[in-house]
């Protein structure tokens, strides 16, 4: 069982998700732009 | 718990380079005994601190992992527009930093702090390695050499998955997704900096290749340097991510990278040989868990709990 986390923990965890789903986001749309020929 | 000849012998391993003596080694064997069969059963009741319980990676490996990721995300942001400038869609992004000129400049200064990095990871395992080889204290196994061992491990734990196997295998620090991830990385990284080097110093290049296939050596750096980085970034954003902040378990970020540390749960489930390890070097890890078998009675199998609930009704 692993502990609930702090609020600060939760912030940093939780946004730096938020940073990485961006990023996969950011490249899978570039990559659709490239294959597309866009 | 009965363990198993290789977890045995990673045990014996472990004790012989810490030089345990005879009481902590019955310490050991008491803890061990009274553990579960079921490992799903211990890692399930143990209490994790979610940022991290016992160390596993130095500063050192913390701040590699660091300086590679800021510098990927980069480069792969100002690296893409560059390489498919003539596509429309590059133009705004490459606007956002101030044009083709300055991304490029941010895009080579960039991989030089890559490159730094890589060089600064290979040393400190060259050195670590050294000093723990002198010492007679470095292990193959715990290292992230792969061996044939993996081999098995993935036909366990690949048996685990389609429900043909109760548990998961014993794995090693390293795992075998973890092994197969970092020599993808470090090639990935190689093919990279070798064809951007490319770019920069054609003149080095062209003196190293022999003439004749001079140009079809650029022409090919031409083109595994973009294709590479595609591929990158998706085994980054689907293989990287979903292991370390998407998995169950890990939900929403594994804090190992900053912390340097892991939970305990993990550690058992995904790591029992280096847990076991952990039984010997921390004394503090083997008072937690023995508390924690004692209070639980978790060692009992279920036949004994069946025989208590009959003789408590």
């Amino acid at each position: 069982m692993i502990k609930e986390m702090t609020p600060l923990q939760k912030l940093i965890a939780y946004s730096t998700l938020g940073l990485i789903l961006f990023w996969t986001a950011f490249g899978l749309f570039t990559i659709w732009l490239y294959l597309t020929e866009f | 718990m009965k363990l198993s000849a290789e977890a045995q012998s990673v045990l014996e391993t472990s004790m012989r380079i810490n030089n345990t003596d005879d009481n902590e080694r019955q310490e050991i064997e008491k803890v061990i005994s009274s553990m579960p069969d079921d490992r799903v059963l211990l890692y399930k009741n143990v209490v994790s601190n979610p940022i991290g319980d016992i160390y596993r990676y130095s500063i050192h490996i913390r701040i590699q992992h660091m300086l590679t990721f800021v510098t990927f995300l980069t480069l792969a942001f100002t690296g893409l527009p560059i390489a498919f400038l003539d596509h429309s869609w590059a133009q705004p992004l490459n606007g956002l930093i101030g044009g083709i000129d300055i991304s490029r400049v941010i895009h080579r200064t960039l991989a030089a702090v890559m490159v730094l990095s890589m060089v600064y990871h290979v040393v400190y395992l060259f050195y670590v390695s050294t000093k723990e080889i002198l010492q007679g204290k470095f292990e193959l196994r715990r290292s992230i050499i792969p061996t044939f061992r993996d081999i098995t491990v993935f036909k366990e734990d690949m048996q685990y998955f389609f429900g043909k196997r109760e548990q998961r295998p014993e794995m090693d620090k390293f795992m075998y997704k973890q092994k197969i991830h970092y020599f993808a990385a470090a090639f990935g990284n190689l093919v990279m900096v070798i064809s951007g080097s490319s770019f920069i110093f054609p003149e080095f290049w062209a003196a190293i290749i022999p003439a004749s296939s001079a140009s079809f050596f650029q022409e090919l750096m031409r083109l595994s340097h973009p294709h590479e980085a595609l591929l990158a970034l998706l085994v980054i954003a689907f293989w990287h991510w979903y292991n370390v902040h998407l998995a169950p378990g890990r939900f929403p970020m594994q804090w190992t990278f900053l912390t340097g540390k892991i939970t305990r749960e993990h550690q058992i489930e995904e790591h029992f040989l280096e847990y076991l390890r952990n039984l010997v070097e921390l004394p503090e890890e083997r008072e937690y868990l023995q508390n924690l078998l004692d209070a639980r009675e978790l060692s009992l199998d279920v036949e004994d709990e069946f025989k208590i609930a009959e003789e408590e009704t």
